[in-house]
């Protein structure tokens, strides 16, 4: 067996293995069980993980003549498999996106920070055993708004570049980067409670 | 001397480490110097761990967790039938 993103993924040979329904079949069973346990982390259940890797799969076989060999193949399902899991989220909930000017940072006439006192948080990996808070950082995401969404997923999940960003969104540059600080300002804000906030007097200031 | 908000403003070139080094001391001069910012600046960079490390394609993941092959069928056959 290949393994896993192989290298095959010279542009050719990875759009070759998505040419007919045989080679994918084989790709399927190279990168189903990663991308389970993507899945697994973004799901409120098992089933529900089967269901997105299947969904994920399918969207993947339908537009994989749109694939054009510029990442992995497991990189091209991982933003797949992700996608359907926040599009559920999202359909779940009902909630509408989230607003991003009330989540910004504000600051005095001195431009001084206006920000509660707060200890230092855990680590990432820490704060992530707790499930409560696994579902917090995917809902967060879920729901920023889908121009905002889209910079994370391309800079912060997928290690994009920002140049490389603003071509594939059609910004530019600049643009990218300000939204990009905006929706992660937002999502520290809204991750707060999930990262041990400690409320003291004189966190009303 | 800068101000918390010409910390905002350079935030995202400081985590990337692409700030000239002159923009770079009086950064970090004024995040040891003011209260507000080091701990803003802790909780931003967690948030954005959180993200990674949830919806993160995981580089170290097992490549050999057993096949589920149930699921495998399914996903087959639903290909077939689309």
């Amino acid at each position: 067996m290949a393994p896993r993103g192989s290298g095959s993924n010279a542009t050719g040979d990875a759009v070759a293995e998505l040419a007919d329904r045989d080679s994918f079949a084989a790709v399927v069973r190279r990168e189903i069980a990663p991308l389970l346990a993507t899945a697994r982390r973004l799901a409120d259940s098992e089933a529900d993980a089967k269901d997105c890797v299947q969904e994920a799969f399918l969207r993947a076989y339908r537009s994989r003549h749109q694939f054009e060999g510029k990442s992995k193949i497991s990189t091209w399902l991982h933003r797949i498999v992700v996608n359907v899991a926040l599009e559920r989220v999202r359909k779940k909930s009902q909630r509408p996106e989230e607003s991003l000017d009330g989540l910004q940072p504000t600051f005095d006439s001195r431009d001084c920070r206006i920000e509660p006192r707060r200890p230092p948080p855990p680590e990432a990996h820490t704060l992530l055993e707790r499930s409560e808070t696994r579902a917090a950082v995917r809902d967060a995401i879920a729901h920023l708004p889908e121009q905002y969404r889209r910079v994370v997923i391309m800079r912060d999940i997928e290690g994009r570049t920002t140049a490389e960003t603003a071509a594939d969104l059609g910004l530019t540059e600049n643009a990218t980067k300000v939204r990009l600080h905006r929706a992660r300002a937002a999502l520290k804000r809204l991750l707060e409670p999930s990262m041990g906030v400690i409320r003291t007097e004189g966190d009303d200031r | 001397m800068m101000t918390c908000k010409d910390v905002e403003r350079f935030l995202d070139d400081y985590l990337a480490e692409s700030l000239p080094w002159g923009t770079r001391l009086k950064f970090e001069l004024h995040v040891r110097m003011c209260r507000d910012c080091g701990p803003y600046i802790a909780r931003y960079r967690r948030a954005i761990e959180l993200g990674q490390k949830l919806l993160g394609e995981q580089e170290d993941a097992p490549a050999t967790d057993a096949v589920p092959d149930a699921l495998v069928d399914v996903i087959l056959k639903s290909l077939d039938d689309d």
